[in-house]
């Protein structure tokens, strides 16, 4: 009776995991707003998280950093802002980094 | 490195200083254009520190523990075969693990990974025993283990080659109940032990919200059977895994798809059991003849899916693993006899049930994997995730762990994903720090056969682990 219970549950979340949902995460952010420059133009390096440690993303957002090169102050809002930095933050070059063989 | 830092600060200083002397004449005198050369300086130089500091705080050899306090309390029931007597314990076990991770870029393609571990219970100083019931690599002493140590050749980015101890214990879904990124190649239902070897790595390119990978994966491991051996009796099994594996990238859901095909050839015997049986035999004045040892008794096959999604709207992690054994026993088995009788005092064959010589047999087990973890949706800077986990397997079913304990849990038949049976786990992480959290969680295994040897006898036991642990990382 127990696995046909958690069977049911398992499948009513796999079934509210592949519905059509709305929300920004971090990751899907930072692809979108930062990576939309920092691949797709030559005039921009490309940027990863691992490029700096967290207290150096910290202080590159606190400073507005990256207004001496562009303002995107337009472009981002608080919450976006937000969102990057904590997916930045989460795996930046001192974080918990994933271990599997053969894979950078 | 810190002195090169230090002198550099210095430097920076002083050099600041007259950078901002510089600032000051250029503002009394009012040359707007020297200022902004002198600011686009300032910002040079800060790039410039900001590597540095950064290479010191990353690169070379970067050392990074993982230290764990537990709390289990083991509650044991079920009824002895012989006697059908019912029997109960109870245990209560701290323990501690400390991990100490390594890896450094020896150069841009190259990589060294590495980690060593040490358990204790406290109070003791030899054994840990009962086992950790979370997973495998678990040893049944205090002795410094090398889980892995590995080097990873990136011959280009799609290309890539790694040897060593490779990083094969904990995998999918394990890092959600551990709080960490994914820890390993292939996920805990097709192989979860310290195997040496190698895998060839080819990283597609992205197709359709997908970045594919397909993987070699070939290596040995020594089965023993634990305190008695001796080199000679370590028999080795080689296992090649085909893999083949993508991450989903789809708007909202991030996700992990794995087929995997592992094969052993060589299914064989410590001859560590030999050594047992005929000191106990000597110790009751028998004299022990053997009367064969095969090379291999079995070839395993086992087909692995897995499919782990993260719906990050939800914070909610979820994942489904199917697997299917094989066992085809070659009918070969070891028998040791009383000297100069008949009569067997041991006789072991794959999968047998009785003692009979003849015939060969293919066994055929299944197990399933489901769970999920769940961020709870309050409004405070680490929010606490749940989490429940079942696995059931029938008969026949061995999954992460061979007999014997080298790179295992002291106990095979409790080990979760191991069980054939049911089991579920419940548990409650509630982070402290960013790397800091408790977590509480309530196992029970519910056996419906044991595990002898390669024997498999029905024996309902039941065993339930109600913990607490502590885990830091830095």
């Amino acid at each position: 009776m127990l696995r046909y219970a958690l069977f049911t549950i398992w499948i009513t979340i796999f079934i509210l995991g592949v519905s059509p949902v709305y929300g920004g995460p971090g990751k899907e952010m930072f692809a979108q707003k930062c990576l939309n420059c920092h691949i797709n133009s030559e005039e921009t390096e490309v940027v990863n998280p691992v490029d700096k440690a967290s207290m150096q993303w910290r202080r590159f957002f606190k400073r507005h950093k990256h207004n001496r090169f562009k303002d995107i102050s337009e472009l981002l809002t608080p919450e976006d802002k937000q969102q990057i930095l904590e997916y930045l933050v989460d795996h930046a070059s001192d974080s918990d980094q994933p271990e599997i063989a053969g894979v950078r | 490195m810190d002195q090169i830092i230090i002198s550099f600060a210095k430097s920076f200083r002083l050099f600041s200083l007259f950078l901002v002397l510089g600032m000051m004449s250029s503002v009394i005198f009012g040359n707007e254009a020297e200022l902004d050369k002198l600011k686009d300086r300032i910002d040079e130089l800060e790039e410039l520190l900001e590597k540095i500091e950064k290479q010191n705080a990353s690169d070379r050899i970067h050392l990074t523990s993982d230290f764990r306090l537990m709390h289990h309390n083991y509650q044991y029931f079920g009824e002895n075969p012989q006697t059908s007597e019912r029997e109960s314990d109870h245990v209560v076990v701290n323990q501690l693990r400390f991990r100490l991770n390594m890896r450094t870029s020896i150069v841009n393609k190259l990589r060294f990974t590495g980690r060593i571990t040490v358990f204790k219970n406290w109070g003791e100083n030899e054994f840990v025993d009962p086992p950790d019931l979370t997973g495998t690599g678990v040893p049944n002493d205090t002795s410094l283990r090398l889980e892995r140590a590995y080097l990873d050749y990136f011959i280009n980015d799609t290309f890539s080659f790694s040897a060593g101890r490779l990083p094969g214990s904990g995998g999918p879904p394990m890092e959600l109940m551990e709080n960490t990124p994914r820890k390993s190649t292939y996920p805990v239902g097709a192989y979860s032990i310290e195997l040496d070897g190698l895998v060839l790595s080819w990283n597609l390119p992205d197709y359709w919200k997908m970045r594919p990978a397909l993987r070699f994966i070939y290596g040995e491991v020594g089965a023993t059977g634990g305190d008695i051996f001796r080199d000679e009796d370590i028999h080795t099994m080689r296992v090649a895994i085909y893999q083949a594996e993508a991450e989903l990238l789809f708007r909202n859901v991030e996700g992990l798809l794995i087929y995997d095909h592992l094969q052993i050839d060589d299914v064989g015997l410590s001859l560590e059991n030999i050594r047992r049986t005929q000191i106990i035999a000597n110790a009751t004045g028998l004299e022990t003849q053997v009367v064969q040892i095969p090379e291999s008794m079995a070839v395993v096959q086992r087909d692995v899916i897995h499919l782990q999604l993260h719906l990050t709207p939800f914070s909610l992690d979820t994942y489904f693993s199917y697997i299917s054994n094989i066992i085809k026993s070659n009918g070969k088995f070891l028998q040791i006899n009383i000297k100069g009788t008949d009569i067997p005092i041991l006789c072991v064959g794959l999968n047998r049930e009785d003692c009979l010589p003849a015939g060969s047999s293919t066994r055929h087990s299944h197990a399933y994997n489901i769970g999920t973890r769940y961020q709870l949706p309050i409004d405070v800077k680490l929010p606490p995730k749940i989490g429940l986990e079942y696995h059931q397997a029938s008969k026949w079913y061995f999954a992460t762990v061979y007999h014997g304990d080298l790179n295992q849990t002291a106990n095979i038949n409790f080990a979760f994903h191991n069980v054939a049976g049911t089991a579920i786990h419940l548990y409650w992480i509630q982070p402290l720090e960013k790397n800091l959290f408790l977590r509480f969680g309530y196992q029970r295994v519910d056996t419906d056969y044991e595990k002898i040897i390669f024997s498999t006898i029905e024996h309902k036991q039941h065993l339930i682990d109600t913990y607490v642990l502590l885990n830091a990382r830095f």
